[in-house]
């Protein structure tokens, strides 16, 4: 093996996630299909984009830091989009086809890579985006002709598939817009962008005829989507605060803190530990549903420790916070 | 055409009930807030609408309702995500980039209105795939010119009317008639570079002030002499020029003898609507004229 890609020393020497974490969670042969379903979509874009190719294969690259636009898909903390239909196919059959699921994965590259592109526009930061963005209708259609090639017009997959991403859409949009986040809303809306990963774990129990699972496992990303836009945007306070990006936990602070309280001090009082609890209770709910395979109780216990051991690295500065909020709260006491 | 645009209405409510109504009313919008089908029937419009509409009229001598209901609805789900994307990367959109997620769902369902009409293999999809894929190529390819020559008008900008060759090809492949798609693709082709040269030639003004990249614009600036400004280049032999172009391409179009009747009534109605515009503003570029000149 090479030395390790710029991406992976990034994390490395964050101390957040360490390389073999990432080489147990993907499987060889997982890593594999994703390298060569990922590869595709670099491939597909060369072949029928010849206008825009070298443009949307920068842009590709660019989101993974290396040589291999895979490696930005298997690192930990990305949402586990490639491992859900894995993981469902092994739970279903016992074994993996692996046509079927590079097909998935470059269907779930292709959506993936469309949500980038706008979601980078709707949150302002687009540079390049603005000029890829009519690669988005291109990107949702290659998205779709790979479900086509498993299953016929008229397979219940697709009017199931249809709603999944009708919803997908609309959740988009709408949370987008939404003025003020609370649980509900977090729930009800904003955790469905994350909802577009149904669409292949559907896909595999359609193909396995495995409906039974269906339900269990569409609960089990929902809850999990909330887990992980929650964690990430307890992380991302700051960025999504000075961006006037909505999240749950800056409403949340909005309505928790005192009238003067800064933003930082609510956080470090008790905000974190308001939404680390959020997370603890979501994360038990994710542990207590039985129907999952072991392989995600596996990567439950990795991702919350991981999420825990990031909070602890903030514990000191925290209270120093705390700390120095309270004190600036006594002064004026003594002095009078 | 009322029931192929209002099923996209129809759906939207059925389909996105958090965000249909901010869709519908920028639908509503784009119609200067009449019904949305008032949009698709503005006479300087593409003729996206009418094309598949001519093509089964002369194929057939008759109309498939049903047909042409699918048809349109997948022009018109496919031309709003058009709008959308155009009007967010011009940058102007405040409003269109926060519906920008239904921009996925419109390319769907456009996809999908076909899908009743041809099998799997159809030789249909492989059009339908390499047109999509065209189109999303010249567009993206657009945005990024920084100069635009004749070449480049015509291999990039004016394709990007392409989609339109869909559900053109969508009625030749239902009547097995493909070999009507070529001379037709050629139409489009050919009407495409016209309607998006008249189009540029008087938006010159507001192109300028915005810096758009137009093909009339950059000629001005290649052929204006040293400092003059593009609106004496325009009076002077601007204008001119662009005619020129315009003529040599609509009388292509009326070589294309295969094309019936309605079409031909189609492109004198076109060009009589031009010169009424040219008459318009000759007046005003006379007068800078005499002001250059002076």
């Amino acid at each position: 093996m090479g030395a390790p890609s710029t991406h992976w020393t990034r994390w490395a020497e964050m101390k957040i996630y360490p390389m073999s974490v990432s080489q147990a969670m993907y499987e060889p042969q997982h890593r594999q299909v994703i390298v060569e379903g990922i590869g595709s979509v670099v491939r597909d874009a060369r072949a029928k984009l010849p206008h825009v190719a070298d443009e949307v294969e920068a842009w590709i690259k660019w989101h993974s830091s290396t040589d291999e636009p895979a490696d930005y898909y298997t690192h930990p903390a990305a949402f586990p989009s490639f491992l859900l239909p894995w993981w469902a196919e092994g739970q279903a059959t016992g074994a993996h086809d692996l046509i079927f699921q590079t097909d998935l994965a470059r269907a779930t590259g292709n959506l993936y890579y469309y949500t980038r592109i706008v979601d980078n526009l709707m949150d302002n930061h687009p540079t390049v985006e603005r000029k890829l963005l009519p690669m988005a209708g291109y990107l949702v259609f290659q998205s779709q002709i790979h479900y086509r090639k498993h299953f016929p017009d008229g397979h219940p997959f697709w009017e199931w598939g249809d709603r999944i991403w009708s919803s997908f859409c609309d959740a988009c949009a709408k949370d987008i817009r939404l003025m003020d986040i609370d649980e509900d809303t977090f729930i009800k809306i904003v955790s469905q962008k994350c909802s577009g990963a149904k669409l292949a774990v559907g896909a595999v129990l359609y193909k396995c005829d495995r409906l039974d699972l269906l339900q269990p496992w569409m609960e089990w990303i929902d809850l999990y989507s909330s887990w992980h836009i929650l964690q990430e945007d307890m992380f991302d306070w700051k960025p999504d605060s000075e961006g006037n990006t909505p999240s749950y936990i800056l409403d949340e602070a909005r309505r928790r803190k005192g009238e003067h309280e800064l933003l930082l001090v609510w956080l470090a009082d008790e905000g974190v530990d308001w939404a680390t609890a959020k997370l603890k209770v979501w994360m038990q709910q994710l542990r207590d549903m039985t129907f999952a395979p072991p392989e995600t109780q596996a990567y439950l216990r990795v991702r919350d420790e991981y999420m825990l051991a990031q909070v602890e690295e903030r514990r000191p500065a925290l209270a120093f916070i705390s700390r120095l909020a309270a004190l600036g709260k006594r002064q004026p006491q003594s002095q009078g | 055409m009322r029931m192929g645009v209002g099923k996209v209405s129809a759906r939207l409510s059925a389909d996105m009930p958090l965000i249909s109504a901010q869709v519908q009313a920028w639908m509503t919008e784009l119609a200067g807030g009449a019904e949305p089908v008032a949009y698709f029937l503005h006479p300087a419009a593409f003729p996206t609408m009418l094309l598949p509409w001519w093509l089964e009229h002369q194929l057939t001598g008759t109309f498939d309702p049903g047909f042409q209901t699918d048809l349109i609805f997948s022009n018109a789900i496919l031309y709003y995500y058009t709008r959308m994307v155009d009007n967010v990367m011009d940058g102007h959109a405040t409003v269109d980039s926060k519906l920008l997620p239904a921009a996925g769902y419109f390319v769907s369902q456009g996809y999908d209105a076909y899908r009743p009409w041809f099998g799997p293999d159809h030789p249909f999809w492989d059009f339908f795939a390499a047109t999509w894929s065209e189109y999303c190529d010249v567009t993206a390819a657009d945005g990024q010119l920084e100069d635009t020559d004749e070449q480049s008008f015509t291999s990039i900008v004016s394709r990007k009317v392409c989609a339109a060759k869909i559900s053109v090809a969508a009625v030749c492949f239902h009547y097995e008639q493909p070999d009507a798609l070529p001379r037709w693709s050629e139409w489009i082709d050919v009407f495409g570079r016209w309607h998006l040269f008249q189009e540029d030639l008087f938006d010159w003004q507001q192109d300028l002030n915005l810096g758009v990249v137009t093909y009339i614009l950059c000629e001005a600036r290649r052929r204006k002499r040293p400092g003059e400004l593009e609106v004496s280049w325009f009076a002077r032999e601007g204008l001119d020029w662009g005619f020129e172009k315009l003529v040599s391409w609509m009388r292509q179009l009326r070589q294309m003898t295969f094309a019936p009747e309605e079409v031909l009534a189609y492109l004198d109605l076109r060009e009589r609507d031009l010169y009424t515009h040219r008459e318009k503003i000759a007046g005003a570029l006379a007068m800078i004229r005499q002001l250059s000149q002076t």
